[in-house]
């Protein structure tokens, strides 16, 4: 069967908003959409067993505006206004996010007219705006940041050049891997480049403090979110710093050393740089020879990790490949993988023949996936082939305790698990 | 128990669902949906019609609706959902009736907008001229069009996230409507597990990237929202569909909502028609193809020439599980007309397909018995077509399928028994009994028991001793209370009856009027044992709270997977999946519920729980 009416292997638009919502623990987000839309949010909680997007007591932070196929057609002012009132005027909100689904996207509603004609909302509300059916999850959660950021208003203080903001960190679960992220490159921040790291967007924070960002003089642009963090820069007059995420040893290192450039403090972070390595490396001595060097790992998942990991995983020895990239090609345009050969949102039948493939020709030693991908290796290839799960979704991997994957500790947090997994494939 | 076998040929045939196109039916045209609009916000603005209040009314043509058989091409129908007039919908159980009226096209021969705004003025002549009373026994006078096409009673309409903010949800722990719809009847019920199409299927969307792909997450082994209200685990038998199955989109973009997109409809169609490995497809359409009029129904016919294959038609306005496998749900009616001869042969309808059914299964062979077929929610197209052999139908008790059932298997020239769910080791041998007698197997049945009987009571008398130090709350609200004794609203399962078997105490919370006892003193008629239990009344979700933290009790019922409610207040949660069919399911229910009790984390460390991450 052709692969062109195979499913992509990409997430919705909508994920990557509620996603954002997710991680800003007191928004909410109104959806003009029918109750299909809440199977997303509704499953979050497999993937961030810490989610309170939607709650037991019926107080959920995603909701929609019952829109249905014959409703959609009739004027709805009256009830979008209404259910955006419900929701912003509810108590404990402290900002309503609003957006749409391809049904009501194409009745060309004017939300934005609809906000202004409301009376007196208790919390700013936010639309994230859509353009046709386009965009997929990362789409999501980039234009969710850039909404929050088009709507921030510093005040009139000076920028602090120490003050600094990390844009485009995509929190896609409150677990210890994600805080332990936000703990890595705070600490990073503070040791080897001697920065005040104010606001992470996104980091499980209130969103009063996301927002709050007065006097900030850096901003470090992370992938996920570009077009916010050069709004934030310019409102803030801030010195703007684009980097890939911090993954792996070698990426870690070129991270900081990147930005030391800009805040010119080289030798600081190059002593931090050589104090990290004197710790963390000898504890790799013999788990590169033993369970690294030579083997074959194969990817699949978020594009803008995929960079840090083949950095990271040919560091150790091993060879790198490519499964399925979720996402569309775009997002790969100016980072390292921009001439990469074509995998870009795979449809599932043409990942399960380059799967098989592949493992006639030579068995690969570790899948990294994500869960959606990991079900159809294991569909393809049997339930037994190594896979670490990695990135969004994990449904079977969950950090209770501190597991960053970014930043020095995050490389030997990500070392330990593949070592770990490699070892008990080969033990009969 | 019914027998329905004695029903003569003639009238049989009648009432036998007629053979007939798929259903199939297409967008509503924005003229009638600016008609239905126009109507809802005119002079119905309150929604107060004659002694009616008008919830919702969804209008929209027909076009060859197969079980509908008379209903013409063009022709218009409204599905009404109303309720008494004066009646709120606020925290307690409100009854809706749902009825559909017919314009057919020969009446008026006018455009589709003039039709629409016709049949809403009919609607609301009659709704002026009818009585509750009346539409609740199904009568609505009709003396000429539009007739009568369908009638089923809902209550609580709410879909089960619509009640956002409702300050009674914070007591409630049994969600017996939402979760029929969530599982039953909403459009997404195949990904949710509630059907097991064993044939290998060819599931086709049309439609945008997006809304398929919602419901990507929704595999199996994940939480929902709600807990499956059995326990679904694979067996051999029903290893998930999917992995024989083939999914594809028409993946709809922007400029197929300006030029339309049924060529790319017609075009997978197509390919899909050419693979003989497919017997069955299931063709879903998206609101936003409804929306911008793709005719589907025609590449849909297109595809029945060429394939002749069960095709299950899914779109946003038919959201019935019943409406949809009644296509698959044909039967061989062609064998003998009269009651048929007692045989060994049995079919099973409904039974939750687990682990326990296998075992149940083995049970009733070793009583005698031989199984024909057993569907729902498995189904699979060779036990369709075997299915008549059998000279006796048992069904799972409960309403899960119970509409399905009744317009198909129950019209069938088959000897019908319901008799309770083989839950627990009492019912279980009753239902062997009940199944050996119908099917004239007694003797063998006798031969199993006597075999049996000693080994099972001594294991089940250790289970009873375990479960004595252990107490289980149930919250109910006062309108609930039918939850403790009818089984059709615990999906068959008689759960209090099995606790009270098991040897565990319960802890019965009411919510009802503050000061007032009655309830709870009318409860205890309901219990073998009353007095090994307890019983207390409380009106507020605070009460309720300061309960659940100083009761006694270990886990408490709740539908709602991961309930903060509990463990925030030291208890954990069960629910119907943690019950099971047969003799061994009845022993690994009780384990289950025992060592849910046994844990001691909530009870120690509920207090830390309070301000857990990712809260504000």
């Amino acid at each position: 069967m052709s692969d062109t009416y195979s499913f992509r292997n990409n997430f919705p638009f909508l994920l990557g908003a509620i996603l954002a919502i997710n991680a800003i623990p007191d928004a909410r987000l109104m959806l003009d959409a029918s109750d299909c839309v809440m199977s997303i949010p509704e499953f979050q909680k497999n993937h961030d067993l810490n989610s309170s997007i939607i709650a037991p007591n019926g107080f959920h932070r995603v909701y929609h505006t019952e829109a249905d196929v014959n409703l959609t057609a009739s004027n709805r002012t009256e009830a979008i206004a209404r259910s955006i009132m419900k929701l912003a005027n509810s108590g404990e909100v402290k900002a309503l996010f609003l957006s749409s689904v391809p049904m009501t996207i194409i009745t060309g509603y004017q939300y934005d007219k609809i906000m202004r004609g409301l009376k007196t909302p208790l919390v700013p509300i936010i639309e994230i705006p859509r353009k046709g059916l386009l965009g997929d999850w990362l789409d999501g959660y980039a234009t969710a940041l850039k909404s929050l950021a088009n709507h921030i208003s510093p005040s009139a203080s000076s920028p602090d050049p120490r003050k600094t903001a990390v844009v485009g960190y995509l929190m896609d679960r409150s677990e210890e891997d994600h805080m332990g992220n936000i703990r890595e490159l705070e600490r990073v921040l503070r040791e080897a480049l001697g920065l005040d790291p104010v606001s992470i967007w996104l980091s499980n924070r209130s969103f009063e403090k996301t927002a709050s960002l007065d006097n900030v003089g850096t901003v470090v642009s992370l992938p996920y979110a570009r077009d916010a963090a050069r709004i934030v820069a310019e409102k803030y007059g801030a010195r703007l710093i684009e980097t890939m995420p911090p993954i792996g040893i070698d990426g870690t290192r070129e991270w900081i050393s990147q930005i030391a450039r800009a805040v010119g403090e080289e030798n600081r972070a190059d002593e931090f740089i050589d104090r990290e390595l004197r710790e963390h490396i000898p504890k790799l001595e013999w788990a590169v020879n033993k369970w690294f060097a030579g083997k074959r790992i194969v990817y699949c998942g978020d594009p803008y990790l995929m960079s840090g990991v083949k950095s990271l995983v040919e560091e150790l020895g091993c060879s790198f490949d490519r499964g399925v990239i979720f996402s569309e090609r775009d997002k790969l345009k100016n980072t390292p993988d921009d001439s990469a050969p074509d995998a870009y949102e795979l449809q599932t039948s043409a990942f399960i023949e380059k799967l098989k493939s592949n493992e006639s020709n030579r068995p690969t030693d570790l899948f990294i996936a994500n869960s959606i991908a990991a079900r159809e290796i294991r569909s393809a290839l049997g339930r037994d082939v190594p896979i670490m799960e990695f990135g969004y979704p994990s449904y079977s991997h969950h950090a209770l305790y501190d597991a960053p994957f970014m930043g020095f500790r995050g490389a030997m947090c990500f070392i330990s698990r593949m070592a770990n997994r490699i070892a008990a494939s080969k033990i009969v | 128990m019914t027998d329905e076998a004695a029903i003569p040929k003639k009238k049989r045939a009648e009432k036998l669902p007629k053979a007939t196109s798929n259903p199939t039916a297409t967008k509503p045209s924005l003229p009638v949906l600016r008609a239905t609009a126009a109507f809802l916000a005119g002079e119905n603005r309150d929604g107060v019609i004659g002694g009616f209040a008008l919830v919702k009314a969804q209008i929209f043509p027909f076009k060859n609706v197969g079980r509908l058989d008379f209903v013409d091409d063009d022709d218009l129908m409204v599905v009404v959902w109303v309720t008494p007039a004066g009646k709120t919908n606020s925290g307690a159980r409100t009854e809706h009736l749902e009825f559909t009226l017919q314009l057919p096209a020969k009446k008026t021969g006018a455009k589709a907008n003039n039709k629409a705004g016709e049949l809403m003025a009919v609607l609301v002549r009659r709704l002026r001229t009818m009585t509750w009373e009346n539409l609740e026994r199904g009568i609505i006078e009709s003396s000429d069009a539009p007739r009568v096409a369908n009638f089923s009673r809902l209550t609580d309409l709410n879909r089960f996230f619509d009640r956002w903010g409702e300050p009674n949800q914070a007591a409630q722990f049994f969600f017996y409507d939402a979760v029929w719809r969530y599982y039953f009847v909403c459009y997404s019920y195949r990904h949710r597990g509630s059907v097991n199409v064993l044939d290998p299927s060819v599931y086709i969307t049309h439609g945008d990237f997006e809304c398929p792909r919602n419901f990507l997450f929704d595999i199996p082994g994940l939480d929902k929202y709600f807990r499956f209200p059995w326990n679904m685990e694979s067996t051999d038998r029903n290893l998930r569909p999917e992995m024989h199955s083939a999914f594809f989109s028409t993946d709809l973009d922007d400029m197929d909502i300006i030029e339309g997109g049924r060529h790319k409809l017609s075009a997978l169609l197509d390919r899909v028609a050419e693979n003989p490995d497919y017997k069955i497809a299931f063709i879903s359409v998206t609101c936003l193809s409804l929306i911008i009029g793709d005719d589907v129904a025609a590449a849909v016919r297109e595809f029945r020439k060429k394939r002749d294959i069960p095709i299950i038609f899914i779109d946003a306005l038919k959201m019935s599980i019943h409406e949809h496998l009644a296509e698959i749900l044909r039967f061989d009616v062609d064998s003998p007309s009269s009651p048929r001869k007692p045989t060994n042969l049995i079919n099973l309808v409904g039974f939750p397909s687990n682990k326990g059914l296998e075992e149940l299964k083995s049970s009733l062979v070793e009583s005698g018995l031989k199984i024909n077929a057993c569907l729902l929610p498995d189904i699979s197209l060779k036990e369709i077509a075997d299915y008549t052999k059998a000279s006796l139908q048992i069904f799972f008790p409960g309403k899960a399928f119970e509409e399905l059932t009744g317009n198909t298997f129950r019209r069938l020239p088959l000897k019908s028994i319901s008799p309770e769910a083989p839950c627990g080791i009492r019912r279980t041998w009753e239902f062997l009994e009940s199944a050996a007698r119908e099917g004239g197997v007694l003797d063998s049945f006798s031969a199993f028991k006597e075999k049996r009987a000693a080994e099972i009571e001594e294991r089940w008398a250790a289970v009873v001793e375990a479960s004595r130090p252990y107490k289980l709350g149930i919250v109910l609200q006062s309108s609930q209370i039918s939850l403790l004794h009818d089984n059709t609203l615990t999906w068959g399962i008689p759960m209090v009856p099995i606790l009270e078997e098991m040897g565990f105490r319960l802890h019965i919370l009411i919510q009802s009027q503050p000061g007032s006892m009655d309830e709870a003193e009318s409860l205890k008629t309901l219990f073998v044992d009353p007095a090994q239990h307890e019983f207390t009344v409380f009106s507020t979700a605070d009460e309720l709270m300061a309960l659940l933290r100083d009761g006694d009790f270990q886990a408490v019922y709740s539908d709602v997977h991961l309930d903060s409610r509990l463990s925030r207040n030291g208890k954990l949660g069960f629910s119907i999946d943690f019950f099971e069919l047969g003799f061994e399911g009845a022993f690994r229910a009780a384990a289950r519920l025992q060592a849910l009790c046994a844990t001691p984390f909530y009870r120690r460390y509920a207090e830390y729980l309070s301000a857990a991450p990712g809260e504000p």
